[in-house]
């Protein structure tokens, strides 16, 4: 007897252990496999056309007389051009909680909150000091001063004054205005012009005929037809290349030179003023541009980008990217395609100033 | 006269048994090295073995040799196998080693020695690997997380290729095609190329009624002749393709629409010769086999393959859910349709010629997984023989390739020892248990423990448990993690499985007319739809 007692404790507390995982096997509780979003493609505007998708039915219920769709949103309609209308209580707390949906031109008065979406069939104003949540304007969208938007919006144009903070993804069909001292995540339009200002020519030096081809010989080149350096690389003014580099070490491309290829940088890279590169350019540290470049491929950097004044990044019908955690980009620079800071993306007047830009600005994000 | 005789009856051993001929080596030593003194016995030795080493491994000019020795080398030794070599080696110093020193003469003790210095070799190397995948399970909670490609979402896109690898695959391949079809990608840079290898079944007559369907779009390759297996198959297509991009995936596997961005993004850099995604097992709930096998992957992917990419270590392009740069390809040899497992192949030869492969975490897509334990073990002994195969072509290469970071050459390293770890760790169990039993060791039970805790935790392609409870944790699931005492299960069969393919592979080596690398499909678990 106590033999058998000996036995069914030890085995007792050898499967105690396994009680869990028995429980599991048995109920299946846990049985779905890893959720994988085979329909969103992660474009920047995929909350967007949710939207309009839920917004069109919505109103097309309105029109013939159902509000089905829009009573649990607690909506107001405006059906003509019109000023947003805050209850009392709204006036109150400058802060409403509802959708609101705009036939004609929407103008949002200054110094509110708004925590639900705002659709407009036209334009969409905000006031000064605005923050929003999300906002759909099939025309054009324009953000005062120091607006805050907190999660995505989208519209054929957009302006964003001085100051704006652009949390999450913004995104404009036709032209996006972004004047200094804003602040933005993930944008993306053709062209995003960075200042109001008039538009500025690109001042590139570099022009493949005008060039000198630099000798082959002062580098490794691979069986591929790469470049292959494994310290620096001081690319030499108005020099010119063909093909793709890797570089070991830090890069510099003198003012006026021209590369038809793809840079790989493993340490920092900067490039003088005049340069154009028809390639990518990816730095596993930062990248430092300096004014009129003409630079058409992808730019990543690890650390930061800065990008200074009358650059053209990407160009009409064949767009771009720019992604690093920090961004800065200084005014009369052009981007066609995105631009996206995963920590701090920001306009500055020029990138001499951009530190007090970044400090003055800290406080948007934080 | 003397060593006439010799030569004489080393000619005729080799009709006897070829690793004979190290134990007439011994005995030719024996004979002539024992009339003298203590130090040209050792200096006779040194040059001795250092002759039979060097013609064991790898020279065929023995006949060098023999023109300054007057011995027949290469009738001695002649052109050996790998097995052969090594059991030759063994059984020469364990012959010639007590006549040559008398001071250290063969007993247990120096038998003990030698096995406790393996085990403690063994030990080493697991405690390697468990302090590697610590690291990477660490990095992956608290460290710095690299996803340097994932924003690039404009730019002007390539123009690619997608190959999908097919071989009876009447249950799957519409799926994967009609995904393939919707992918965010512009429709005028992107051709599919479904690879049909002599399939028996509807798998043509589906490809090309999707041909007629959208013509422009799908260029199929019927294969009905040639080396059978995917990495012939995609040797083949290659020189018909016009894109420096292919995409591969098999024709089980489903992909999301912004994969083919994802997978592609990276080629912008110049330096990238491969990319691979994350495979994500789609039939979970099937069997304990299919639940294992899912954390095992989550375990494989968002631990491991992302902590490489973190730590800018090397990520494995795993042959699906992948893509590769035709130029690299090309620079590196091309395609080897002789490898079992061309995936870890490619990414070895692509380092080997400086063109990294990268990982995209977020490159999700749904695969099978096997639901039946046989098909399982024939996966995993495959995928062993293939890994196996690579370690020895490229170990060496590996070890000597300068411009490689340390911790680069390192992890390339552990990358392809990984499958020979399984064997060398039943063997370190068999010696520490019959040193503790036969009480002779005089290893710590310290070290006895470490080697039990090591074990379980070192083997990279079956997780280790505390890889399978951090990629639980970071993807979100819930209940599943309480599975985890089961993985030893998984950890027994793999293990076992990958010692006899290392075991198989080492007979083969051995065998005059070793038998050929076979590829095994992985069997498909979706049901045909039928048309009403």
């Amino acid at each position: 007897m106590w033999t058998s007692l000996l036995f069914a404790s030890a085995a007792g507390m050898f499967l105690m252990p396994l009680i869990p995982a028995l429980l599991e096997l048995r109920l299946k509780r846990d049985i779905e496999p890893v959720a994988v979003d085979q329909a969103n493609a992660g474009n920047i505007d995929y909350f967007a056309e949710s939207f309009q998708t839920f917004i069109t039915d919505a109103i097309d219920d309105y029109q013939s007389g159902k509000t089905d769709r829009l009573v649990p949103q607690n909506y107001s309609l405006y059906e003509l051009d019109s000023h947003f209308q805050p209850t009392e209580i709204e006036a109150k707390q400058a802060i409403a909680d509802r959708l609101i949906v705009g036939f004609g031109e929407l103008f949002l008065p200054a110094g509110f909150n708004f925590n639900q979406e705002i659709f407009g069939k036209r334009n969409v104003n905000s006031g000064e000091n605005c923050r929003l949540r999300s906002v759909l304007a099939l025309e054009k969208l324009v953000l005062g001063k120091n607006t805050q938007l907190l999660r995505w919006a989208h519209a054929r144009n957009i302006f964003a004054a001085s100051g704006c903070v652009l949390l999450g993804r913004v995104s404009a069909e036709a032209e996006f205005r972004l004047q200094p001292y804003c602040q933005f995540a993930r944008i993306n339009a053709n062209p995003i012009f960075v200042d109001s200002g008039n538009d500025v020519d690109v001042l590139c030096q570099a022009s493949k005929q005008s060039k000198t081809p630099v000798v082959a010989l002062q580098y490794f080149v691979d069986s591929a037809g790469r470049v292959m350096l494994n310290n620096n690389l001081d690319f030499p003014e108005h020099g010119s290349w063909q093909g793709d580099m890797v570089i070991k070490g830090d890069a510099l491309i003198r003012r006026g030179a021209y590369i038809s290829g793809s840079l790989k940088v493993y340490g920092n890279v900067l490039i003088e003023p005049g340069v154009e590169i028809l390639g990518a350019i990816i730095s596993n540290k930062t990248l430092t541009i300096a004014s009129d470049c003409l630079l058409n491929g992808p730019l990543v950097a690890e650390q930061v980008i800065e990008i200074d004044s009358r650059c053209r990044i990407g160009r009409s019908g064949v767009p771009s990217t720019v992604t690093a955690p920090i961004i800065r980009i200084a005014s009369g620079t052009r981007v066609y395609g995105s631009l996206w800071a995963r920590e701090r993306g920001e306009i500055v007047d020029s990138l001499s100033n951009g530190q007090r830009a970044a400090h003055t600005n800290s406080k948007h994000l934080s | 006269m003397l060593i006439a005789a010799l030569n004489t009856i080393s000619n005729h051993s080799l009709n006897l048994n070829k690793n004979k001929h190290f134990y007439m080596s011994a005995s030719i030593y024996k004979l002539v090295a024992l009339p003298l003194s203590k130090f040209h016995r050792w200096a006779f030795l040194a040059v001795f073995s250092a002759v039979a080493l060097y013609t064991h491994f790898g020279s065929r000019s023995l006949e060098a040799f023999s023109s300054v020795l007057p011995i027949n080398l290469p009738a001695i030794v002649g052109d050996l196998a790998l097995g052969e070599r090594i059991f030759g080696i063994f059984g020469y110093f364990a012959s010639i080693l007590p006549h040559a020193l008398p001071e250290l003469q063969f007993s247990v003790s120096w038998l003990v020695n030698i096995f406790i210095s393996l085990f403690l070799l063994i030990l080493l190397l697991l405690f390697f690997y468990t302090v590697r995948h610590y690291h990477f399970t660490l990095n992956r909670l608290f460290g710095h997380q690299r996803h340097p490609y994932i924003d690039i979402d404009s730019a002007d896109w390539p123009k690619i290729t997608i190959f999908i690898a097919a071989h009876n695959e009447e249950a799957v391949i519409a799926g994967c095609l009609e995904a393939l079809l919707e992918v965010d990608y512009p429709a005028d840079k992107i051709l599919l190329m479904p690879l049909n290898d002599r399939s028996t079944d509807r798998t043509r007559e589906i490809i090309d009624e999707f041909v007629s369907q959208y013509p422009g779009r799908i260029q199929p390759f019927h294969r009905t002749s040639g080396k059978p297996g995917k990495a012939a198959a995609l040797k083949d297509a290659t020189e018909l393709v016009d894109t420096d991009i292919i995409i591969v995936f098999d024709a089980d596997y489903v992909p999301a629409k912004g994969l083919i961005k994802h997978l592609v993004a990276p080629f912008f850099d110049p330096e990238v010769g491969a990319v691979m995604g994350r495979v994500v097992p789609q039939n979970v709930s099937s069997s304990l086999l299919t639940r294992l096998l899912d954390l095992e992957r989550s375990a494989g992917y968002q631990v491991d393959q992302q902590a490489r990419m973190n730590m800018g270590l090397v990520p494995q392009y795993g042959g699906t859910v992948g893509g590769i740069r035709l130029r690299a390809l090309e620079s590196s040899g091309g395609w080897h349709d002789d490898v079992l497992a061309e995936d870890t192949d490619l990414t070895i030869r692509f380092l080997l010629n400086n063109w990294k492969t990268v990982y995209q975490n977020r490159a999700e897509c749904y695969e099978e997984v096997p639901e039946e334990w046989p098909a399982r073990v024939k996966q995993i002994k495959r995928w062993a023989k293939g890994h196996n195969q690579a370690l020895y072509r490229h170990f060496r290469k590996i070890l000597f390739m300068s411009g490689l970071k340390p911790q680069e050459k390192l992890d390339a390293m552990a990358l392809l020892g990984v499958y020979a770890m399984s064997p060398l760790l039943i063997f370190g169990w068999v010696i520490g248990i019959v040193l503790y039993y036969c009480n002779l060791s005089p290893i710590p039970d310290l070290a006895l423990s470490l080697f039990a805790m090591s074990a379980f935790s070192v083997l990279g392609n079956f997780a280790a448990f505390f890889e399978i409870a951090a990629a639980v944790y970071l993807d979100g699931s819930q209940q599943r993690i309480r599975l985890l005492p089961f993985t030893v299960i998984g950890f027994l069969i793999s293990m076992t499985s990958i010692s006899m393919a290392t075991l198989e592979m080492m007979a083969d080596s051995v065998r005059l007319n070793p038998r050929e690398l076979k590829w095994d499909k992985t069997p498909r678990y979706r049901k045909v739809e039928v048309d009403a």
